[in-house]
């Protein structure tokens, strides 16, 4: 025992001495920490809905940076926020912000749905929105938007939706019959809602979208900037309806709206949503509350709005396995098979020579190509067919060395005494063998992490596992280069050279130490 | 004699190796292709069963009848005999055959160069790969024999060890990666360089046909070298650390010789031992070393090329792979196999003509 703890010992000592082994090592624990890190962050469910589920993805804004580096860049970013019923964690939070007050007065029942969001970049949100199960019944009448509004921090209203109100000046013949009523009905708003029953259903209510609503800006908006003075016509419904959504968050909301130059204003903002019928019964229950931000997490999104940090930590634990499985089937099968080549020598090894250089002189990618394409890709099957292309290389190294250890007197000896082929090989000449398995086990995992990320970003991996490469291929189909979104694209990438990295170092250490006469 | 013989076995593996391929390959893809039309038959049967049974249905006997003629008749059809591993076996024929005369018919879908014969496909393609990947290849060796001589000179030195890590970290990275970061800082952040090289062909059709003849060869060569040089540069950048650090150790191996000790001894300038005798003597071990290495970079500058857009071997693969077109995908995979071996057999006859031991027979 204390032989084997005292040489392992030496061992450790002298791999110290490399400072390459060192960097292998730091970077062995990176990943480790990488990999263990999404038991503690990781997000199963993202992962389960990755490839199957995008809906699961909604609420995030898609393809934006990761904010700490807008925030390095001196960009400030409105950061997302997710407020869920069903988040212990944000639900408090949710209570107080996406607020529900109900009063009646003048024979009208009124439902106010206030929603409170803190802007704190420079960005306007991509969106934001707050969903609320409803249910209603309206018994009498219509239901009406009385007034659909935005609260701005710098204590302005701009008002989106507004009953109308009566004119100043009696009409003879009794008032015109919208504007007797106490607001506008409710689906002349939001096309979503019906008008008389709606049977427990998750409603939204987005910003972004009102603003855009074609009936809300012909027949809210423009009157009422017509009316301060705007000439809307010159504007034109169009340019309208692609500014509105940014004007809103704005200093000068109509200077926004006329030349699409903004800047946002932070702070508080409120969105009050108040409907008012005679007679309803209805029930408002918040769901959640969403600020889709200009930045997301810790890398960013893609443009499902997957949060590509998940992916990251996920996929860590797939890429050390299939390197070091591979690596090591690869060199166990690869040593084996030469060593019992150069151990039995004569014709068997011709034949088994030959067969390695037949398997060598394939080209590797394209078979594999061809294979994963028609076979398919199981992961496990992907290992498989990587060991078939890769094992010949160590064969070739470790039979040239079982030939030399095949003369030696012990093993001579152990043939004079009768030992079986089986027994020699495992027993007397692997572990000469074993100190350059070690090496070469590190130093093929580079090759078959990229190998099967090139498999993936082929689209030809395992279609169920998230995995580096298929996060790549995804990147190249939507073109992320060419838009820019530098954190879709060198996380991956770079993850997978890291991997390569960890253990070429690993392996360069050990060959040295291991392997001192072998270098040539 | 023993130059004779030494071509004749590379001859024989290179022959051997090309028939496992021929058999891999076909027997993989006739698999496929009975399975495939197994299907077909499978879902054309049902398809007309309902119009049979509608047709018979007075009749149990005769619609029984009715349908098991019709199976066979589209079994007949799609030549399949029912029996797979008979079925598997005449297509793997059948297939062996089209692949040794190359003759792979024509697909639907539309790749490069206009044209749906696969035949046609392949060869433009091929000839694109090949300028790319020969060009590729020459750049880094050339770098690759300057520094790594360099690097031998002065084991241990700044350059020595700043070029080794950065094989090392290179040998890393997938090369494809490497082109989509390429793409990204020298076509998206500094629009300098077309990051799509497939409107090489449109912009070389606008080229004005009235033009000089030596005006035009020098545009064309202009727009070859802007769609080309991206690709190029991705290539070169990922493999000239590692070549560099393989020709070194061979170079270093060398330099311990004796002959180079009594080449030194005899005052010889260090130019002329370095350039005279040990790039000779290094030459065979560093063409095998390009015939190794060819093997490695093959796969990745192929995907490296789709990244590219580049209208090769890679583009093919990946539209092939894309609309799932087993047929190109089989004949490329074919014809990149014949190309491979043929390379490496071509560099074994080189390396026999530069070994002297080879050439002469001594050993």
């Amino acid at each position: 025992m204390s032989v084997t703890t005292q040489s392992l010992r030496g061992f450790l000592r002298e791999y110290l001495r490399y400072p390459i082994g060192i960097v292998g090592l730091i970077l062995l624990v990176i990943l480790l920490i990488m990999s263990a890190s999404f038991e503690l962050y990781g997000d199963e469910e993202a992962i389960r809905n990755w490839f199957v589920n995008t809906q699961y993805f909604e609420d995030y804004p898609k393809a934006v940076p990761p904010c700490w580096f807008e925030n390095l860049r001196g960009a400030s970013p409105t950061a997302t926020l997710i407020l869920k019923a069903d988040d212990p964690e944000t639900s408090p939070l949710l209570i107080q912000s996406f607020r529900v007050e109900t009063s009646s007065e003048d024979g009208l029942y009124r439902t106010t749905l206030i929603m409170e969001f803190e802007i704190t970049g420079s960005d306007p949100p991509r969106d934001v929105y707050g969903v609320a199960f409803m249910s209603y019944r309206v018994n009498e009448g219509f239901m009406y938007v009385e007034k659909l509004s935005l609260e701005r921090p710098d204590g302005s209203e701009f008002v989106i939706v507004k009953k109308p109100e009566a004119p100043a000046l009696p009409i003879v013949g009794g008032l015109p019959q919208q504007f007797q009523e106490p607001g506008v009905r409710i689906d002349s708003v939001f096309p979503g809602m019906p008008l008389k029953i709606l049977k427990g259903s998750n409603v939204s209510f987005s910003l972004s979208s009102i603003s855009s609503n074609q009936i809300i800006i012909q027949r809210f908006v423009m009157p009422s900037l017509q009316e301060q003075g705007v000439d809307v016509n010159q504007i034109g419904f169009a340019r309208l309806a692609t500014n509105l959504y940014k004007a809103l968050f704005s200093t000068d909301p109509i200077n926004a709206l006329v030349t699409n130059e903004y800047d946002v204003v932070p702070g508080k903002y409120r969105m009050v949503i108040s409907f008012v019928a005679k007679d309803v019964d209805m029930e408002v229950e918040p769901v959640k509350l969403v600020v889709k931000g200009s930045c997301f997490g810790y890398l960013g999104t893609d443009d499902q709005g997957r949060d590509l940090f998940q992916a990251l930590i996920y996929g860590t634990r797939w890429a050390l396995i299939v390197g070091l499985l591979t690596s090591a089937i690869t060199v166990v099968f690869g040593s084996l098979y030469g060593i019992v080549s150069g151990y039995l020598g004569g014709l068997a090894d011709e034949v088994l020579l030959r067969f390695a250089q037949i398997v060598y002189s394939l080209p590797a990618l394209p078979l594999l190509i061809l294979f994963a394409a028609i076979i398919g890709g199981n992961i496990w099957v992907i290992i498989f067919l990587i060991v078939i292309f890769s094992w010949p290389g160590i064969a070739f190294v470790t039979r040239s060395m079982a030939f030399q250890i095949k003369s030696e007197p012990y093993v001579e000896a152990a043939i004079a005494s009768g030992a079986g082929t089986a027994r020699i090989v495992l027993l007397y000449i692997a572990p000469q063998v074993l100190p350059y398995m070690f090496a070469s086990m590190a130093l093929s995992v580079p090759g078959a992490v990229i190998a099967e990320a090139s498999l993936s970003f082929l689209n030809l991996g395992d279609p169920d596992l998230v995995t580096w490469g298929k996060i790549l291929f995804e990147a190249q189909n939507a073109n992320a280069a060419l838009n820019g979104y530098w954190w879709w694209v060198i996380p991956p990438g770079l993850a997978i050279a890291v991997v390569g990295m960890t253990f070429v170092f690993i392996g360069n250490a050990l060959d040295a130490i291991l392997n001192p006469r072998l270098r040539r | 004699m023993s130059f004779l013989r030494f071509v004749a076995a590379k001859v024989f593996n290179a022959v051997l190796t090309l028939i496992v391929a021929l058999l891999l390959i076909s027997g993989i893809f006739a698999v496929y292709t009975v399975t495939d039309l197994r299907g077909r038959i499978a879902e054309e049967y049902v398809l007309m069963l309902r119009q049979l049974e509608q047709q018979y249905r007075a009749n149990p006997e005769l619609l029984e009848e009715k349908s098991r003629q019709l199976y066979e008749n589209l079994m007949e059809r799609y030549g399949l005999t029912g029996n797979f591993i008979q079925d598997v076996t005449t297509w793997t024929f059948k297939l062996i055959k089209s692949n040794v005369l190359f003759e792979f018919g024509a697909t639907q879908y539309s790749y490069i160069g206009g044209t749906n014969d696969v035949g046609e496909i392949l060869l433009v393609a091929m000839k694109n790969t090949a300028i790319l990947f020969l060009t590729a290849t020459l750049i880094t060796f050339a770098i690759g024999i300057i520094l790594g001589f360099q690097m031998a000179r002065k084991p241990g030195g700044i350059l020595d060890r700043v070029l080794s890590i950065f094989g090392m970290i290179s040998w890393s990275f997938p090369t494809w990666w490497v082109a989509i970061i390429m793409i990204l800082v020298f076509s998206f952040y500094m629009n300098l360089l077309p990051a799509q090289a497939q409107y090489v062909y449109y912009d070389l059709s606008k080229i004005p046909s009235d033009m000089p003849f030596t005006d035009r060869i020098v545009e064309t060569v202009k727009i070859w070298l802007r769609y080309m040089t991206l690709p190029i540069a991705t290539i070169v950048l990922v493999s000239f650390g590692g070549a560099s650090y393989l020709i070194r150790n061979i170079v270093l191996g060398i330099l311990q010789e004796d002959f180079v000790m009594a080449a030194r001894a005899r005052g010889l300038p260090e130019r002329r031992v370095i350039y005279g005798h040990v790039l000779r003597t290094s030459s065979p071990p560093i063409v095998t070393y390009l015939a190794l290495s060819i093997v490695g970079a093959f796969g990745g500058a192929i995907i490296t090329e789709a990244v590219f857009g580049w209208p090769g071997m890679g583009l093919v693969y990946w539209i092939a792979i894309q609309q799932s077109d087993a047929k190109v995908l089989v004949a490329s995979t074919w014809v990149l196999t014949v190309f491979f071996i043929l390379t490496i057999l071509a560099l074994d006859f080189i390396y026999s003509l530069l070994d002297p031991r080879v050439r002469t027979g001594g050993r």
